[in-house]
């Protein structure tokens, strides 16, 4: 317990600094490429065109409006597999900043996910444009992101403070990873709205911790339904576990983590 | 006086790498929990200090010099708190500021400007002290309009003259500097070296690491040398630099 209490509080001391490297990571992110910013939209747009050509015209999955669909589900799974590759570089490969200098580890995990979060939060007035192309105008059920985006936040967090930890040990995971993303995206209603999945995998496919969220998205963007309360305290439960998992895995082997890379 | 840093029958050990088999992986650990071997029983280790006591007083300046490889540095990050030792026992009194590399946190692309902010937050100043020294900062690089031009385009010295002013304007009570002098013209060394004289008169405790023996004989009010993670000698700066040079002639 004590070690969870000295793990937020390196995060609280270095407050100023996090915020400065995120800063810094947003603007480096884009800095020197023509459309900045509006990258991080393009290529989930790229993705759409790509699926909606296979699903909607060569496979035909019959439904109104799948391109919106579509996005509803990509732009966040865009901010999770993104949040997992980084957070796997955020600490093998931070150069000097641990090995030489006197900063927790886990600030750079941290100020990853913060980034990507507020990339995240940049994009959402383009979605909402966009789904407006679509005539599908935003319901008051759209304030659920008010409970979505914290979530996926945590659960994040602790998922990359994880990856980030294995990482050091496990080179491995660097090739393993883009594969194992490509398995749980398929994995995830994404491409597939959830009522297409047949009954007898409904609950594999719900295991994927992933799956709640993203349904969760989909309901309060596309559907304009609220998303069910089993999704969220479901969505939610894992995001808690996650965080302390990753925050035991990563204090665990914490003093070993300058050594070793 | 009191101590400001203590070693205590310090030990640090590495693990040795030079075996494939000694790499930790996903398919070893597997096999190893399969298995339910122990892992490698062959692990080896390398002692970068074995049993290593010594202590610096408050206000001291205290030198450290070696062959390379003799565990120097590894002083330096354990003092840090970066790396913990294996056993005994290392007190520290005072804030730290550990000057192991110039630039950490440099980001290429970023201007001198930007990146005084997040290397000197780095260096332990606080949000307001950055602020505050943030003028001084750029006079002392003296580096003219290179402070607005990203850092990648900078000389290695310019680089280094822009590294050091953040440094000298943290304000710890225990400076840790790791042959951090070596590049550099010889007007901004000695500039450096008369900040380095300020430290000194208020009282900083300074730990360096070098092997620019006649810096560190002038600078230096005692100075330990190790090989092999152990201490040789420790004491007058002459008399252990006159040492040490004369294990090289045999």
């Amino acid at each position: 317990m004590k070690r969870f209490y000295y793990h937020f509080l390196d995060l609280y001391r270095h407050r100023f600094l996090i915020w400065q490297l995120v800063l810094r990571d947003i603007r480096a992110r884009y800095r020197g490429s023509f459309l900045g910013f509006l990258w991080t939209f393009m290529n989930p747009l790229i993705q759409m065109g790509i699926y909606t050509l296979v699903f909607s015209f060569y496979l035909r999955i019959n439904m109104e409006k799948y391109p919106a669909f579509l996005f509803c589900g990509l732009i966040p799974w865009t901010w999770i597999s993104s949040s997992i590759e980084r957070g796997m570089h955020s600490i093998v490969h931070s150069g000097t900043l641990v090995t030489k200098a006197m900063l927790p580890p886990h600030v750079l995990p941290t100020t990853m996910n913060i980034s990507n979060f507020v990339n995240f939060i940049f994009t959402l007035p383009l979605l909402i444009l966009f789904l407006l192309l679509f005539r599908i105008y935003p319901d008051i059920t759209i304030f659920f992101l008010i409970i979505l985006l914290p979530i996926q936040f945590i659960f994040l967090q602790g998922l990359s403070l994880m990856v980030a930890t294995l990482t050091v040990y496990f080179r491995d995971l660097l090739h393993v990873t883009p594969n194992l993303l490509l398995f749980l995206f398929f994995g995830t209603p994404i491409v597939y709205p959830f009522s297409m999945v047949p009954e007898k995998l409904r609950t594999l496919v719900l295991f994927n911790p992933f799956s709640p969220l993203i349904i969760s998205y989909q309901h309060s963007l596309f559907f304009k339904i609220p998303p069910s309360p089993f999704h969220l305290l479901y969505a939610g439960g894992w995001a808690i576990l996650f965080l302390f998992l990753g925050i035991y895995v990563y204090e665990k082997f914490r003093d070993e983590i300058p050594e070793l890379i | 006086m009191t101590e400001a840093v203590v070693f205590e029958d310090v030990v640090k050990r590495f693990r040795k790498y030079h075996l494939k088999k000694q790499y930790t992986t996903l398919k070893s650990t597997f096999l190893n929990i399969i298995l339910r071997r122990k892992e490698s029983p062959l692990r080896s280790y390398v002692y970068a200090l074995n049993g290593l006591t010594f202590s610096v007083m408050k206000g001291e300046s205290f030198g450290i010099i070696g062959r390379n490889g003799s565990g120097k540095t590894t002083i330096l990050k354990l003092i840090a708190g970066i790396y913990r030792p294996d056993s005994g026992r290392i007190k520290v009194n005072g804030r730290i500021s550990a000057l192991i590399e110039l630039g950490t946190g440099f980001h290429p692309d970023f201007t001198g400007r930007e990146n005084i902010i997040v290397n000197g937050m780095i260096l332990g100043l606080s949000k307001e002290e950055v602020k505050r020294k943030f003028d001084e900062i750029v006079s002392f690089a003296e580096i003219g309009d290179f402070i607005d031009m990203p850092v990648r385009t900078y000389s290695s010295g310019m680089y280094m003259r822009l590294a050091f002013s953040i440094a000298v304007n943290v304000d710890p009570d225990i400076f840790l500097i790791d042959e951090v002098l070596a590049v550099g013209d010889e007007g901004f060394v000695k500039k450096c070296l008369s900040k380095m004289e300020e430290f000194k008169r208020a009282g900083k405790t300074m730990i360096l690491v070098s092997h620019d023996l006649s810096m560190v004989e002038k600078f230096c009010s005692r100075v330990l040398w190790i090989d092999s993670g152990k201490s040789v000698l420790l004491g007058e700066p002459s008399l252990v630099i006159n040492e040490y040079r004369k294990s090289f002639q045999g």
